[in-house]
C-alpha cells in the first residue's frame, strides 16, 4: 500500500504543476457552473442587494422603519400577505431572510424600553441558515432602522416628552417590573426628559443635560428558519455545481489517462516495470491518485458554491458517499480511456470522443431537471447521469440513501467492470 | 540475500524477434560480482533489447537469464538489488532533482533518514546539490542524464545496467559520469555498460564484448580482443629525405613516408633510427577496439 501511496502522491504532484490539466479539473467545470447557473437565472440582484421579505402585524406603526430598512442599498424589500408565506420565501431561498414586525410595534418609541423582561422582541429577523454570512449585517441593518427613529423622536422634544409620558404610564401599569430595573428604566426617562428640555427653544438649558441611552435591549429578536426539504433546487447554481463536479471529474479522469501514456513516452514507465512493484501497483497508484484528485476537485467546486453562491448540501455524509462511488466510476473510465491509444493526444482525443456524447445525454449540459423524458430515459446508459443523480440527491433533492443507493451500485459496478477491462488490455499490450 | 559464489549475472542463448527482425540471436555472457562487463556495438546491434531481456522489461523468445545464482530477474526481490539507467531518460521533468532521487528511493523501499542520505548523495554523484530544488525540465541535457544515472543507483543496487548513458552530453558531463561510476565501481558495484563509444569500453569495462546484428562477436578483456582481432600497430615514419636505399626498408615507401606493420612497434623505431634514416615525423598507430570492430565486421562502429 506504502508503495500504491508513493505513486499516487508523484501523480497528485505532477498534476498540480501541469496547468492545462488544471484548468479542465477546475476551473472549466466552475465556468460551466457559474455560466449555466447565471443563464438560468442567476442572483446578480440578489448579489447587489439582499431580498428582504416583510411581515407587518403592527397595523401601519412599522412604515416608516420599513421605508428607512428600504433606504439601504444592501437591503431591497417587499412584503408579504402572510408570516407563514414570508418564512416559506426564504425557506426556499427566493429571499434571503424575512422581518417579523409584531403588533407591539412602536416607532421611534422609548416605550419598547419599557417591556418586561420576557416580553418578545417587537422586531423578529428569520435569515436563511445557508445566508449565515449576511445575517450580522442584516441585524445591523434593521437595528439601525429601529433606532434612526428613536435618534429622529431625540430631535423633536414635543414628540419624546410625550414617548417618555407613554412610558411612565406603561412602567405604572407594570406592577411586575423588577425593582431594580423600573429604577433604571426611569432613570432613563428622566434623563430623556432632560435632554428634550435642553432642545426645546422654550425650556432653560441645563448644564447637566443629556445622558446615554442604553442599547443592550434585544429589540431584534432573531429566529430560526428551517431547512428546505421540499426537494427542489433553491437556486439554479445547486443545479449547476453538481454537474459541475462531475465535470471535475471528467477532468482528472483524461488528465490521468494521459499521464500512462506520458509515462511511456517519458521512459519512466520503463524505470517503474524495472523495479520491484507490480503493474498492478503502478496500475493502482494512477486509480488512488484520479480518485484523491476528483474529490479533491470536487471538495474544492463544492465549498465555492457553498460559501459564494449558496449552495445547501442537505446531507453531507450522503454527499460523501456520492462523491467516493462517482470518482470511483470515472477512474474506471480513465483506465479504459488510457488504452484508447498509444500517443497523448490520440488518449486526449479518444477521451473526448467517449466523454462528450456522455455528458451531452447525462445531464453534464442540460441538466436532469430539465430534459424531457425520453432524454431521461436515455440518460439511464450514462455514468454522468447516475453521479449527478446520486450528488443532487445529497446536494437538494434530500433523497434519502436507500433512494440513492441504485445510483450508487450502477457508479461503483461501472467504476469496478471498466476498471478490470483496462487493466486487462493494459497487461495485454505491457506484456 | 545469499552470497552465491559464482556469476553475479548468467544470460544463456538469449533470443528475441520482433517480427521479422531477429533484434537478439543467442547471447550468452556472465558477469561476475564486481565486475565492470561492456557490450560494445552500433545503433541497433541489441544491446537495449539485451538489457530489457535482463531486467525481465522483456521476455526472451528462448534463452535464461538468472541473477546471483539461480534467481528470476522478474523476483521483486531480485529487482531490488538491480538498478537500471535507460538510454532514453526517465525522469519526472515536472518534478525536481530531490522529488525524482526521493520518489525512485521510495519504490525501492528506502524510507526515513536513509532515504535522505541516498538522496543527498544521489545529488552529490549527480552534481546537483545547488540545484536539488529545480525542476528537471529547467536542467541541461547533460544535467538530465546525470540525474538518470543518480536515480539508477539511489536505492544502492549491487548490479548496475547503464545503456548509453552518455548519448548527446557535453564533454563535461560525460567527463562527470566516467567519475560517477568509476566511483560506483570502486563501491563494489557490479556494471553493465553498453555503448558505441569505444574509448568509453576501454576506460570503463574490464571485459567487453562485441555485439553486431543481435550477436556477439568476441568476447573478452580489451587486451585480449585487441590482441587477438586488432591486428598489428602501423608505425609511419615521415622522412626528412630520401634514403640511399629502399632495399633495407622494412615496409613499403610512399613518396617520404614510410609504414610499417609490426606486433611491437618500439623495436621497430630503434631499428629504423638506426639506419641513419633522417626522420621528420614518427606517429605510431596502435590497434583498439574500433580496430577490432572493424576487423569482424568490415565497417566502423559509428557506420
Amino acid at each position: 500500500m506504502r508503495a500504491v501511496w508513493t505513486l499516487a502522491i508523484k501523480d497528485l504532484r505532477l498534476l498540480v504543476r501541469d496547468r492545462v490539466s488544471l484548468f479542465w479539473v477546475l476551473a472549466f467545470p466552475l465556468l460551466l457552473a457559474l455560466f449555466f447557473g447565471s443563464m438560468f437565472g442567476g442572483d446578480e440582484g440578489e448579489r447587489a442587494a439582499m431580498k428582504v421579505v416583510a411581515f407587518d402585524e403592527s397595523g401601519g406603526a412599522a412604515q416608516a422603519f420599513l421605508a428607512r430598512l428600504g433606504e439601504s442599498d444592501a437591503i431591497e424589500i417587499d412584503t408579504a400577505p402572510s408570516l407563514q408565506e414570508a418564512r416559506d420565501r426564504v425557506r426556499r431561498g427566493e429571499r434571503v431572510a424575512f422581518v417579523h414586525v409584531r403588533p407591539d410595534f412602536s416607532d421611534g418609541s422609548f416605550a419598547m424600553f419599557g417591556r418586561p423582561a420576557d416580553a418578545r422582541a417587537p422586531v423578529a429577523l428569520g435569515v436563511d441558515p445557508a445566508r449565515t454570512a449576511e445575517r450580522g449585517l442584516l441585524q445591523g441593518l434593521v437595528t439601525q432602522a429601529l433606532f434612526s427613529g428613536m435618534t429622529e423622536s431625540l430631535g423633536d422634544p414635543s414628540r419624546m416628552l410625550d414617548q417618555t409620558r407613554k412610558v411612565r404610564a406603561q412602567l405604572a401599569d407594570a406592577p411586575e417590573l423588577a425593582p431594580q430595573r423600573r429604577r433604571s428604566l426611569e432613570t432613563l426617562m428622566d434623563a430623556l426628559d432632560q435632554v428634550s428640555r435642553s432642545n426645546d427653544p422654550s425650556e432653560p438649558a441645563s448644564e447637566d443635560a443629556g445622558g446615554a441611552v442604553p442599547m443592550g435591549e434585544a429589540l431584534v429578536e432573531s429566529v430560526p428558519v428551517d431547512r428546505d426539504r421540499s426537494g427542489k433546487p433553491r437556486s439554479p447554481y445547486e443545479v449547476t455545481f453538481p454537474s459541475s463536479i462531475v465535470w471535475g471529474l471528467m477532468g482528472c479522469a483524461t488528465a490521468f489517462a494521459t499521464t500512462l501514456v506520458r509515462e511511456r513516452r517519458a521512459g519512466t514507465m520503463f524505470r517503474l516495470r524495472v523495479s520491484p512493484l507490480s503493474l498492478a501497483h503502478v496500475l493502482a497508484g494512477k486509480g488512488l491518485a484520479c480518485m484523491l484528485a476528483g474529490l479533491g476537485a470536487s471538495a474544492v467546486l463544492l465549498a465555492i458554491g457553498v460559501i459564494a453562491l449558496g449552495v445547501r448540501v442537505v446531507d453531507p455524509l450522503l454527499l460523501g458517499l456520492s462523491l467516493v462511488a462517482a470518482s470511483a466510476c470515472f477512474c474506471g473510465l480513465m483506465m479504459v480511456m488510457s488504452v484508447l491509444g498509444r500517443t497523448e493526444s490520440a488518449v486526449a482525443g479518444g477521451s473526448w470522443v467517449v466523454m462528450m456524447p456522455l455528458a451531452m445525454i447525462g445531464g453534464g449540459m442540460i441538466p436532469l431537471i430539465a430534459m424531457p423524458p425520453w432524454l431521461l430515459t436515455a440518460s439511464n446508459a450514462s455514468p454522468f447521469k447516475w453521479a449527478i443523480f446520486a450528488i443532487e440527491g445529497a446536494v437538494w433533492r434530500d433523497l434519502t440513501l436507500a433512494e440513492v443507493l441504485p445510483s450508487l451500485l450502477v457508479l461503483l459496478a461501472i467504476a469496478v467492470g471498466l476498471f478490470a477491462l483496462g487493466v486487462t488490455i493494459l497487461r495485454r499490450r505491457e506484456g | 540475500m545469499a552470497i552465491l559464489g559464482g556469476a553475479m549475472l548468467e544470460a544463456r542463448d538469449l533470443r528475441k524477434s520482433f517480427g521479422e527482425l531477429r533484434a537478439v540471436d543467442g547471447v550468452s555472457f556472465d558477469i561476475e560480482r564486481a565486475e565492470s562487463f561492456g557490450l560494445l556495438g552500433p545503433n541497433g546491434a541489441g544491446k537495449s533489447t539485451t538489457i530489457s531481456m535482463l531486467v525481465g522489461a522483456l521476455l526472451p523468445d528462448s534463452g535464461t537469464v538468472r541473477l546471483d545464482g539461480d534467481r528470476s530477474p522478474s523476483a521483486p526481490a531480485t529487482r531490488r538489488e538491480i538498478g537500471v539507467a535507460p538510454q532514453d531518460l526517465a525522469i519526472y521533468e515536472e518534478l525536481s532533482a530531490e522529488e525524482n532521487l526521493a520518489f525512485f528511493g521510495r519504490i525501492y523501499g528506502l524510507r526515513g533518514r536513509r532515504l535522505a542520505e541516498r538522496v543527498s548523495w544521489g545529488l552529490e554523484l549527480a552534481g546537483l546539490s545547488g540545484r536539488r530544488k529545480d525542476r528537471a525540465e529547467t536542467f541541461s541535457g547533460g544535467m538530465k542524464r546525470r540525474l538518470n544515472l543518480a536515480c539508477a543507483a539511489v536505492h544502492e543496487p549491487r548490479l548496475l545496467l547503464c545503456d548509453e548513458p552518455t548519448v548527446g552530453v557535453d564533454p563535461q558531463s560525460r567527463n562527470h559520469i566516467f567519475e560517477s561510476i568509476e566511483a560506483l565501481r570502486a563501491d563494489g558495484c557490479t556494471l553493465l555498460y553498453t555503448t558505441h563509444y569505444m574509448e568509453e569500453a576501454e576506460r570503463l569495462c574490464e571485459r567487453v564484448a562485441i555485439m553486431d546484428h543481435g550477436r556477439i562477436l568476441a568476447l573478452g578483456s580489451v587486451p585480449e580482443l585487441i590482441a587477438e582481432h586488432g591486428g598489428a600497430a602501423t608505425v609511419e615514419v615521415e622522412l626528412a629525405e630520401a634514403p640511399p636505399s629502399t632495399a633495407v626498408l622494412p615496409g613499403p615507401l610512399d613518396g617520404l613516408t614510410l609504414r610499417v606493420q609490426t606486433e611491437d612497434p618500439l623495436p621497430a623505431v630503434e631499428s629504423l633510427g638506426g639506419q641513419g634514416l633522417a626522420i621528420k615525423r614518427l606517429r605510431i598507430d596502435r590497434p583498439d577496439l574500433e580496430r577490432v570492430f572493424l576487423n569482424l565486421t568490415g565497417r566502423s562502429l559509428r557506420d
